[in-house]
Protein backbone atom coordinates (compact mmCIF):
# COMPACT_ATOMS: atom_id res chain seq x y z
CA UNK A 1 0.00 0.00 0.00
CA UNK A 2 1.50 3.49 -1.14
CA UNK A 3 0.72 6.50 1.08
CA UNK A 4 -1.28 8.51 0.52
CA UNK A 5 1.14 11.63 0.81
CA UNK A 6 4.10 11.04 -1.35
CA UNK A 7 7.12 11.04 1.12
CA UNK A 8 9.03 13.61 -0.03
CA UNK A 9 6.37 16.55 0.85
CA UNK A 10 6.80 15.31 4.18
CA UNK A 11 10.38 15.49 4.54
CA UNK A 12 11.41 17.96 6.84
CA UNK A 13 14.57 20.58 5.66
CA UNK A 14 17.65 18.94 7.72
CA UNK A 15 19.41 21.46 9.97
CA UNK A 16 22.89 21.97 9.04
CA UNK A 17 24.55 24.04 11.96
CA UNK A 18 27.67 26.29 11.33
CA UNK A 19 29.65 28.57 13.12
CA UNK A 20 30.66 30.34 9.81
CA UNK A 21 26.81 30.75 8.86
CA UNK A 22 25.59 31.60 12.57
CA UNK A 23 28.38 35.02 12.51
CA UNK A 24 27.08 35.48 9.22
CA UNK A 25 23.55 35.40 10.34
CA UNK A 26 24.01 37.22 13.23
CA UNK A 27 25.89 40.12 11.13
CA UNK A 28 23.08 40.46 8.64
CA UNK A 29 20.46 40.34 11.67
CA UNK A 30 22.40 43.64 12.96
CA UNK A 31 22.80 45.52 10.29
CA UNK A 32 18.73 44.41 9.34
CA UNK A 33 18.03 45.98 12.72
CA UNK A 34 20.27 48.64 11.91
CA UNK A 35 18.14 49.43 8.33
CA UNK A 36 15.10 49.17 10.04
CA UNK A 37 16.14 52.16 12.28
CA UNK A 38 17.42 53.88 9.26
CA UNK A 39 14.43 53.69 7.60
CA UNK A 40 11.51 55.45 10.44
CA UNK A 41 13.93 57.89 10.86
CA UNK A 42 13.87 58.82 7.08
CA UNK A 43 10.29 58.16 7.02
CA UNK A 44 9.90 60.65 9.64
CA UNK A 45 12.00 63.16 8.13
CA UNK A 46 10.52 62.84 4.93
CA UNK A 47 6.98 63.41 6.32
CA UNK A 48 8.09 66.09 8.54
CA UNK A 49 9.51 67.99 4.92
CA UNK A 50 6.14 67.40 3.70
CA UNK A 51 7.20 65.42 0.45
CA UNK A 52 5.99 61.97 1.82
CA UNK A 53 3.16 60.18 2.76
CA UNK A 54 2.68 56.90 4.50
CA UNK A 55 1.60 54.18 2.08
CA UNK A 56 1.57 51.30 4.92
CA UNK A 57 -1.50 51.95 6.30
CA UNK A 58 -0.59 50.07 10.05
CA UNK A 59 2.77 52.17 10.00
CA UNK A 60 0.59 55.18 9.16
CA UNK A 61 -1.65 54.47 12.60
CA UNK A 62 1.32 54.61 14.48
CA UNK A 63 3.13 57.19 12.87
CA UNK A 64 -0.07 59.01 13.83
CA UNK A 65 0.18 58.35 17.19
CA UNK A 66 3.80 59.82 17.68
CA UNK A 67 7.10 58.48 17.07
CA UNK A 68 7.73 56.91 19.94
CA UNK A 69 4.72 54.63 19.56
CA UNK A 70 6.16 54.39 15.87
CA UNK A 71 9.45 53.20 16.84
CA UNK A 72 8.55 50.57 19.16
CA UNK A 73 6.01 49.06 16.35
CA UNK A 74 8.69 49.17 14.19
CA UNK A 75 11.69 48.09 16.38
CA UNK A 76 9.39 45.41 17.65
CA UNK A 77 8.13 43.68 14.94
CA UNK A 78 12.04 43.12 13.37
CA UNK A 79 13.31 42.40 16.34
CA UNK A 80 10.68 39.56 16.89
CA UNK A 81 11.37 38.47 13.48
CA UNK A 82 15.30 38.57 14.22
CA UNK A 83 14.76 36.36 17.03
CA UNK A 84 12.90 33.75 15.06
CA UNK A 85 15.42 33.91 12.42
CA UNK A 86 18.06 33.47 15.31
CA UNK A 87 16.64 30.64 16.47
CA UNK A 88 16.04 29.32 13.21
CA UNK A 89 19.23 29.61 12.38
CA UNK A 90 20.30 26.03 12.25
CA UNK A 91 18.95 26.19 9.05
CA UNK A 92 20.15 27.64 5.64
CA UNK A 93 16.91 29.29 4.99
CA UNK A 94 17.04 31.35 7.49
CA UNK A 95 20.28 32.99 6.64
CA UNK A 96 18.93 33.28 3.21
CA UNK A 97 15.66 35.21 4.34
CA UNK A 98 17.70 37.07 6.53
CA UNK A 99 19.79 38.40 3.39
CA UNK A 100 16.72 38.84 1.17
CA UNK A 101 15.12 40.99 4.01
CA UNK A 102 18.57 43.07 4.27
CA UNK A 103 18.99 43.59 0.97
CA UNK A 104 15.48 44.83 0.52
CA UNK A 105 15.72 47.13 3.45
CA UNK A 106 19.23 48.52 2.06
CA UNK A 107 17.27 49.01 -1.42
CA UNK A 108 14.70 51.06 0.64
CA UNK A 109 17.35 53.00 2.65
CA UNK A 110 19.47 54.20 -0.32
CA UNK A 111 16.45 55.26 -2.06
CA UNK A 112 15.11 57.13 0.81
CA UNK A 113 18.45 59.13 1.28
CA UNK A 114 18.62 59.89 -2.65
CA UNK A 115 15.77 61.44 -2.41
CA UNK A 116 16.17 63.29 0.59
CA UNK A 117 19.70 64.63 -0.90
CA UNK A 118 17.70 65.75 -4.28
CA UNK A 119 14.97 68.12 -2.14
CA UNK A 120 17.87 69.59 0.23
CA UNK B 1 7.23 -0.25 2.66
CA UNK B 2 9.45 2.96 3.44
CA UNK B 3 8.31 4.81 6.08
CA UNK B 4 6.66 8.66 5.11
CA UNK B 5 8.68 10.43 7.46
CA UNK B 6 11.65 9.55 8.98
CA UNK B 7 13.99 11.60 11.74
CA UNK B 8 16.46 14.12 10.64
CA UNK B 9 20.02 12.28 10.72
CA UNK B 10 21.97 13.55 13.27
CA UNK B 11 23.42 16.80 12.77
CA UNK B 12 27.42 16.96 11.14
CA UNK B 13 29.91 18.41 13.15
CA UNK B 14 30.20 21.87 13.65
CA UNK B 15 31.71 23.21 9.92
CA UNK B 16 32.91 19.66 8.99
CA UNK B 17 34.50 18.66 6.10
CA UNK B 18 31.83 17.05 3.56
CA UNK B 19 31.89 13.56 3.46
CA UNK B 20 33.39 12.14 -0.01
CA UNK B 21 34.98 15.67 -0.31
CA UNK B 22 39.12 13.99 0.28
CA UNK B 23 41.41 15.98 1.95
CA UNK B 24 39.91 19.41 1.60
CA UNK B 25 40.26 21.39 5.11
CA UNK B 26 37.41 23.09 6.30
CA UNK B 27 37.91 26.85 6.38
CA UNK B 28 37.68 27.82 10.01
CA UNK B 29 34.64 30.17 11.29
CA UNK B 30 35.60 33.61 10.25
CA UNK B 31 34.10 37.14 11.75
CA UNK B 32 35.84 39.02 8.70
CA UNK B 33 34.31 36.95 6.02
CA UNK B 34 31.06 36.95 7.58
CA UNK B 35 31.42 40.92 7.73
CA UNK B 36 32.30 41.05 4.55
CA UNK B 37 29.52 39.25 2.95
CA UNK B 38 26.98 40.81 5.30
CA UNK B 39 28.22 44.14 4.19
CA UNK B 40 28.22 42.73 0.56
CA UNK B 41 24.52 42.00 0.84
CA UNK B 42 23.84 45.63 2.25
CA UNK B 43 26.18 47.13 -0.47
CA UNK B 44 23.98 45.36 -3.28
CA UNK B 45 21.18 46.60 -1.81
CA UNK B 46 22.11 50.09 -1.79
CA UNK B 47 23.00 49.86 -5.48
CA UNK B 48 19.91 48.38 -6.30
CA UNK B 49 17.95 51.08 -4.22
CA UNK B 50 20.68 53.70 -6.42
CA UNK B 51 19.57 51.97 -9.34
CA UNK B 52 15.63 52.53 -8.86
CA UNK B 53 15.89 55.66 -8.38
CA UNK B 54 17.80 57.11 -10.96
CA UNK B 55 15.74 54.75 -13.27
CA UNK B 56 12.20 56.49 -11.94
CA UNK B 57 14.00 60.02 -12.22
CA UNK B 58 14.91 59.41 -15.90
CA UNK B 59 11.69 57.24 -16.60
CA UNK B 60 8.84 58.70 -14.62
CA UNK B 61 9.94 62.51 -13.38
CA UNK B 62 12.03 63.35 -16.00
CA UNK B 63 13.88 66.45 -14.88
CA UNK B 64 14.36 69.59 -17.43
CA UNK B 65 18.53 69.40 -18.81
CA UNK B 66 19.79 72.68 -16.84
CA UNK B 67 22.92 73.98 -18.32
CA UNK B 68 24.77 76.80 -17.11
CA UNK B 69 25.70 80.15 -19.50
CA UNK B 70 28.35 82.59 -19.48
CA UNK B 71 25.73 84.83 -17.92
CA UNK B 72 23.03 82.79 -16.61
CA UNK B 73 20.85 79.17 -17.16
CA UNK B 74 19.79 77.62 -20.03
CA UNK B 75 16.96 75.18 -19.11
CA UNK B 76 15.31 72.86 -21.34
CA UNK B 77 12.21 70.69 -20.97
CA UNK B 78 12.71 66.65 -22.22
CA UNK B 79 9.72 64.54 -23.40
CA UNK B 80 8.02 67.77 -24.99
CA UNK B 81 6.93 69.28 -21.83
CA UNK B 82 5.06 72.17 -21.48
CA UNK B 83 7.01 74.89 -19.19
CA UNK B 84 4.94 77.85 -17.52
CA UNK B 85 4.28 79.47 -14.33
CA UNK B 86 7.76 81.25 -14.18
CA UNK B 87 8.26 82.59 -10.87
CA UNK B 88 11.61 84.75 -10.05
CA UNK B 89 12.65 86.31 -7.18
CA UNK B 90 16.36 86.86 -5.96
CA UNK B 91 18.19 83.28 -7.00
CA UNK B 92 14.89 81.47 -6.71
CA UNK B 93 13.31 80.54 -9.71
CA UNK B 94 10.13 77.96 -9.65
CA UNK B 95 8.34 76.95 -12.90
CA UNK B 96 5.68 74.57 -13.89
CA UNK B 97 7.51 71.70 -16.06
CA UNK B 98 4.40 69.43 -17.26
CA UNK B 99 2.56 68.70 -13.92
CA UNK B 100 6.00 69.48 -12.05
CA UNK B 101 6.84 71.78 -9.88
CA UNK B 102 10.37 73.03 -10.41
CA UNK B 103 13.06 74.92 -8.33
CA UNK B 104 16.07 76.31 -9.47
CA UNK B 105 18.41 78.35 -6.64
CA UNK B 106 20.49 80.12 -9.29
CA UNK B 107 22.92 80.13 -6.99
CA UNK B 108 24.32 76.78 -6.41
CA UNK B 109 22.80 75.56 -9.11
CA UNK B 110 20.65 72.80 -7.56
CA UNK B 111 17.33 71.49 -8.93
CA UNK B 112 14.48 70.16 -6.39
CA UNK B 113 11.32 68.98 -7.33
CA UNK B 114 8.20 70.56 -5.07
CA UNK B 115 5.21 69.24 -6.69
CA UNK B 116 2.84 67.77 -6.75
CA UNK B 117 2.68 65.72 -3.92
CA UNK B 118 1.38 62.23 -3.51
CA UNK B 119 -2.10 61.36 -4.43
CA UNK B 120 -1.80 64.58 -6.41
CA UNK B 121 -1.57 64.69 -10.45
CA UNK B 122 -2.56 68.47 -11.20
CA UNK B 123 -0.73 71.59 -10.51
CA UNK B 124 -1.45 75.00 -11.09
CA UNK B 125 1.06 77.71 -11.84
CA UNK B 126 3.43 78.57 -8.93
CA UNK B 127 4.20 81.74 -7.34
CA UNK B 128 7.90 82.99 -5.36
CA UNK B 129 8.24 85.53 -2.67
CA UNK B 130 11.48 86.24 -1.21
CA UNK B 131 11.03 83.58 1.10
CA UNK B 132 7.84 81.48 0.55
CA UNK B 133 6.59 79.87 -2.55
CA UNK B 134 2.77 79.20 -3.07
CA UNK B 135 1.02 76.82 -5.64
CA UNK B 136 -2.18 74.82 -6.04
CA UNK B 137 -2.66 71.04 -6.38
CA UNK B 138 -5.66 68.96 -7.34
CA UNK B 139 -6.59 65.37 -7.99
CA UNK B 140 -7.35 66.58 -11.50
CA UNK B 141 -8.16 69.76 -13.24
CA UNK B 142 -11.87 69.82 -12.79
CA UNK B 143 -11.34 69.05 -9.04
CA UNK B 144 -13.21 71.09 -6.66
CA UNK B 145 -10.86 70.35 -3.94
CA UNK B 146 -7.99 71.88 -4.95
CA UNK B 147 -5.19 73.04 -1.99
CA UNK B 148 -2.81 75.38 -2.02
CA UNK B 149 0.71 74.08 -0.77
CA UNK B 150 3.77 76.60 0.60
CA UNK B 151 7.49 75.60 0.24
CA UNK B 152 9.77 77.27 2.77
CA UNK B 153 13.15 77.95 0.93
CA UNK B 154 14.83 78.39 4.16
CA UNK B 155 14.15 75.30 5.61
CA UNK B 156 12.92 73.04 2.75
CA UNK B 157 10.00 72.61 3.87
CA UNK B 158 6.10 72.23 1.70
CA UNK B 159 2.93 71.61 3.49
CA UNK B 160 -0.28 72.27 2.82
CA UNK B 161 -1.78 75.96 3.21
CA UNK B 162 -5.16 75.75 2.95
CA UNK B 163 -7.86 73.99 0.94
CA UNK B 164 -9.15 75.99 -1.62
CA UNK B 165 -12.09 74.49 -3.37
CA UNK B 166 -12.09 75.21 -6.94
CA UNK B 167 -9.16 77.08 -8.90
CA UNK B 168 -10.15 80.45 -10.61
CA UNK B 169 -6.75 81.65 -10.73
CA UNK B 170 -3.03 81.36 -10.09
CA UNK B 171 -1.87 82.90 -6.55
CA UNK B 172 0.99 85.98 -6.16
CA UNK B 173 3.00 86.14 -2.96
CA UNK B 174 4.63 88.82 -1.52
CA UNK B 175 6.10 88.47 1.84
CA UNK B 176 4.49 86.13 3.76
CA UNK B 177 1.17 87.07 2.12
CA UNK B 178 -0.51 84.78 -0.87
CA UNK B 179 -3.40 85.59 -2.80
CA UNK B 180 -5.71 83.99 -5.36
CA UNK B 181 -9.13 83.60 -6.50
CA UNK B 182 -11.08 80.51 -5.96
CA UNK B 183 -14.68 79.61 -5.01
CA UNK B 184 -15.71 76.73 -2.80
CA UNK B 185 -18.19 73.97 -3.78
CA UNK B 186 -21.20 75.74 -4.25
CA UNK B 187 -20.13 79.19 -3.24
CA UNK B 188 -18.84 82.12 -5.53
CA UNK B 189 -15.66 83.37 -6.70
CA UNK B 190 -14.06 85.78 -4.11
CA UNK B 191 -10.92 86.56 -3.98
CA UNK B 192 -8.93 84.76 -0.79
CA UNK B 193 -5.66 85.01 1.13
CA UNK B 194 -3.53 83.33 3.42
CA UNK B 195 -0.67 84.44 5.97
CA UNK B 196 2.11 81.66 4.70
CA UNK B 197 3.66 81.91 7.74
CA UNK B 198 0.95 80.95 10.23
CA UNK B 199 -1.53 79.74 7.65
CA UNK B 200 -4.53 82.18 8.51
CA UNK B 201 -6.89 82.27 5.52
CA UNK B 202 -9.04 85.18 4.80
CA UNK B 203 -11.25 86.26 2.25
CA UNK B 204 -10.17 89.50 0.73
CA UNK B 205 -13.24 89.99 -0.95
CA UNK B 206 -15.98 88.70 -3.75
CA UNK B 207 -14.11 89.16 -7.26
CA UNK B 208 -13.48 86.62 -10.17
CA UNK B 209 -9.98 87.74 -11.20
CA UNK B 210 -6.50 86.90 -11.02
CA UNK B 211 -4.95 88.97 -8.13
CA UNK B 212 -1.47 90.26 -7.58
CA UNK B 213 0.24 91.56 -3.87
CA UNK B 214 2.40 93.62 -2.82
CA UNK B 215 2.70 94.22 0.95
CA UNK B 216 -0.67 94.98 2.13
CA UNK B 217 -2.23 95.90 -0.87
CA UNK B 218 -4.44 93.47 -2.76
CA UNK B 219 -5.15 94.61 -6.98
CA UNK B 220 -7.22 91.96 -9.10
CA UNK B 221 -8.38 92.93 -12.38
CA UNK B 222 -12.51 92.09 -12.11
CA UNK B 223 -12.63 90.51 -15.95
CA UNK B 224 -10.05 89.76 -18.90
CA UNK B 225 -10.33 93.62 -19.48
CA UNK B 226 -10.34 95.41 -16.18
CA UNK B 227 -11.35 97.22 -14.51
CA UNK B 228 -9.18 97.14 -11.40
CA UNK B 229 -9.41 96.85 -7.76
CA UNK B 230 -7.73 97.82 -4.96
CA UNK B 231 -7.79 96.28 -1.79
CA UNK B 232 -5.79 97.57 1.21
CA UNK B 233 -5.43 94.59 3.44
CA UNK B 234 -4.75 96.57 6.83
CA UNK B 235 -7.69 98.71 6.50
CA UNK B 236 -10.16 96.17 4.78
CA UNK B 237 -11.17 98.67 2.26
CA UNK B 238 -11.77 98.11 -1.50
CA UNK B 239 -12.06 100.63 -4.41
CA UNK B 240 -11.60 100.82 -8.25
CA UNK B 241 -8.53 102.00 -9.65
CA UNK B 242 -8.31 104.35 -12.46
CA UNK B 243 -6.26 103.38 -15.15
CA UNK B 244 -6.71 104.05 -19.44
CA UNK B 245 -7.67 100.69 -20.27
CA UNK B 246 -7.83 99.57 -24.26
CA UNK B 247 -10.15 97.37 -24.98
CA UNK B 248 -7.59 94.45 -25.07
CA UNK B 249 -7.18 91.59 -23.33
CA UNK B 250 -4.51 91.55 -20.20
CA UNK B 251 -1.66 89.73 -20.92
CA UNK B 252 -0.09 89.81 -17.31
CA UNK B 253 -0.37 92.03 -14.20
CA UNK B 254 2.43 93.02 -12.11
CA UNK B 255 2.90 94.94 -8.23
CA UNK B 256 5.12 96.09 -7.19
CA UNK B 257 5.57 99.09 -4.30
CA UNK B 258 2.25 101.41 -5.24
CA UNK B 259 2.59 101.55 -8.95
CA UNK B 260 0.81 98.64 -10.95
CA UNK B 261 1.93 97.49 -14.53
CA UNK B 262 -0.46 95.68 -16.93
CA UNK B 263 -0.25 94.60 -20.45
CA UNK B 264 -3.08 94.53 -22.70
CA UNK B 265 -3.33 93.02 -26.32
CA UNK B 266 -6.13 93.38 -29.66
CA UNK B 267 -7.88 89.40 -29.36
CA UNK B 268 -7.88 89.74 -33.09
CA UNK B 269 -4.45 87.31 -33.78
CA UNK B 270 -1.63 89.41 -35.37
CA UNK B 271 -2.70 92.49 -34.57
CA UNK B 272 -0.35 94.92 -33.46
CA UNK B 273 -2.00 97.49 -31.05
CA UNK B 274 -0.89 95.52 -27.70
CA UNK B 275 0.22 98.16 -24.82
CA UNK B 276 2.28 97.97 -21.85
CA UNK B 277 1.16 100.60 -19.49
CA UNK B 278 1.21 101.61 -15.99
CA UNK B 279 -0.59 103.96 -13.14
CA UNK B 280 0.52 105.06 -9.27
CA UNK B 281 -1.84 103.14 -7.04
CA UNK B 282 -2.65 106.48 -5.26
CA UNK B 283 -3.67 108.24 -8.56
CA UNK B 284 -2.22 109.89 -11.22
CA UNK B 285 -2.22 109.46 -15.03
CA UNK B 286 -1.55 106.15 -16.43
CA UNK B 287 1.51 105.84 -18.31
CA UNK B 288 2.18 104.37 -21.57
CA UNK B 289 5.72 102.09 -21.77
CA UNK B 290 4.49 100.39 -25.01
CA UNK B 291 2.55 100.84 -27.57
CA UNK B 292 1.50 98.76 -31.01
CA UNK B 293 3.02 95.70 -29.65
CA UNK B 294 2.32 92.39 -31.60
CA UNK B 295 2.09 89.19 -29.58
CA UNK B 296 2.80 90.58 -26.42
CA UNK B 297 3.73 88.65 -23.19
CA UNK B 298 3.92 89.84 -20.23
CA UNK B 299 4.78 92.16 -18.52
CA UNK B 300 6.88 91.88 -15.27
CA UNK B 301 7.76 94.13 -13.02
CA UNK B 302 10.21 93.92 -9.67
CA UNK B 303 9.68 97.71 -8.66
CA UNK B 304 12.35 99.33 -11.11
CA UNK B 305 12.02 97.14 -14.30
CA UNK B 306 8.99 96.27 -16.47
CA UNK B 307 10.23 93.44 -18.57
CA UNK B 308 8.10 92.17 -21.57
CA UNK B 309 8.25 90.10 -24.46
CA UNK B 310 7.34 90.87 -28.43
CA UNK B 311 7.19 89.87 -31.93
CA UNK B 312 8.91 91.38 -34.50
CA UNK B 313 9.88 90.36 -37.90
CA UNK B 314 12.69 89.16 -37.62
CA UNK B 315 11.46 87.12 -34.32
CA UNK B 316 10.58 87.54 -30.74
CA UNK B 317 12.66 89.19 -28.70
CA UNK B 318 12.63 90.25 -24.85
CA UNK B 319 12.24 93.75 -24.05
CA UNK B 320 13.06 95.93 -20.62
CA UNK B 321 12.31 99.33 -19.83
CA UNK B 322 13.36 101.05 -16.24
CA UNK B 323 10.69 103.06 -14.61
CA UNK B 324 12.90 105.29 -13.28
CA UNK B 325 14.47 107.01 -16.48
CA UNK B 326 16.05 105.53 -19.77
CA UNK B 327 13.88 104.11 -23.35
CA UNK B 328 12.92 100.78 -24.18
CA UNK B 329 16.21 98.24 -24.85
CA UNK B 330 16.45 95.17 -25.84
CA UNK B 331 17.23 92.50 -23.21
CA UNK B 332 17.82 89.49 -26.01
CA UNK B 333 16.58 88.11 -29.50
CA UNK B 334 15.39 84.73 -28.67
CA UNK B 335 14.34 81.40 -30.40
CA UNK B 336 11.09 80.39 -30.91
CA UNK B 337 7.94 82.51 -28.82
CA UNK B 338 8.26 84.04 -26.15
CA UNK B 339 5.94 83.13 -23.36
CA UNK B 340 6.06 84.18 -20.21
CA UNK B 341 9.15 86.76 -18.38
CA UNK B 342 10.18 87.65 -15.23
CA UNK B 343 12.24 89.93 -13.87
CA UNK B 344 13.89 90.26 -10.28
CA UNK B 345 17.09 92.83 -9.87
CA UNK B 346 19.60 91.90 -12.61
CA UNK B 347 17.96 89.03 -13.75
CA UNK B 348 15.55 88.36 -16.28
CA UNK B 349 14.06 84.97 -17.33
CA UNK B 350 12.02 83.51 -19.82
CA UNK B 351 9.81 81.03 -21.27
CA UNK B 352 10.17 80.34 -24.96
CA UNK B 353 8.18 77.69 -27.03
CA UNK B 354 10.64 76.53 -29.62
CA UNK B 355 9.86 74.15 -32.59
CA UNK B 356 12.83 71.83 -31.73
CA UNK B 357 12.25 71.22 -28.08
CA UNK B 358 9.65 72.26 -27.21
CA UNK B 359 9.79 74.55 -24.16
CA UNK B 360 13.23 76.07 -22.90
CA UNK B 361 13.78 78.68 -20.21
CA UNK B 362 16.57 81.62 -20.73
CA UNK B 363 17.92 82.87 -17.48
CA UNK B 364 20.65 85.58 -17.70
CA UNK B 365 21.64 89.43 -16.29
CA UNK B 366 19.92 92.40 -17.64
CA UNK B 367 21.70 94.25 -19.59
CA UNK B 368 23.20 97.71 -17.68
Amino acid sequence: MSPAIPARRLRRTKPHPSVSRDRLLLLLLVELWLLNVADLALTRYSIWLGFATESNNVMDYFLSAGTVPALAFKVGIVTLGSLLLWRLRAYRVATVAAALLTGVFATVVAYQVLWILSLR
Amino acid sequence: MAPATSSPPAAPPVDAPVPGQGESRPRPPSWLRALLISLAVVAAGFALGAAWYKYERAASIQPPVVKRTTDGWHITAQQQREFSGLGLNGTRLLWQNGASIEYLDLASGRLRLLGPGSGMRTTWDPAVGDRYSVWFEAERMESLAARAVAYDTRSGRRWTLAEIGSVRSYPAISGDVAVWCSAAALGSPAINGARVGNGATFEVGPGDGAPVVFGGLVVWAASWKGPFYAHELASGTSRPLVAGLTNGRLTGLALAGRTLVWGQSPEAPGSAAGVVATVDIDGGETTTLASGVSGLSGPAYDGRTVVWGERTASGDRVIGRRLDGGPAFVVAATDGTVKEVAVSGDTVAWIAATGASGYELIVMRLPR
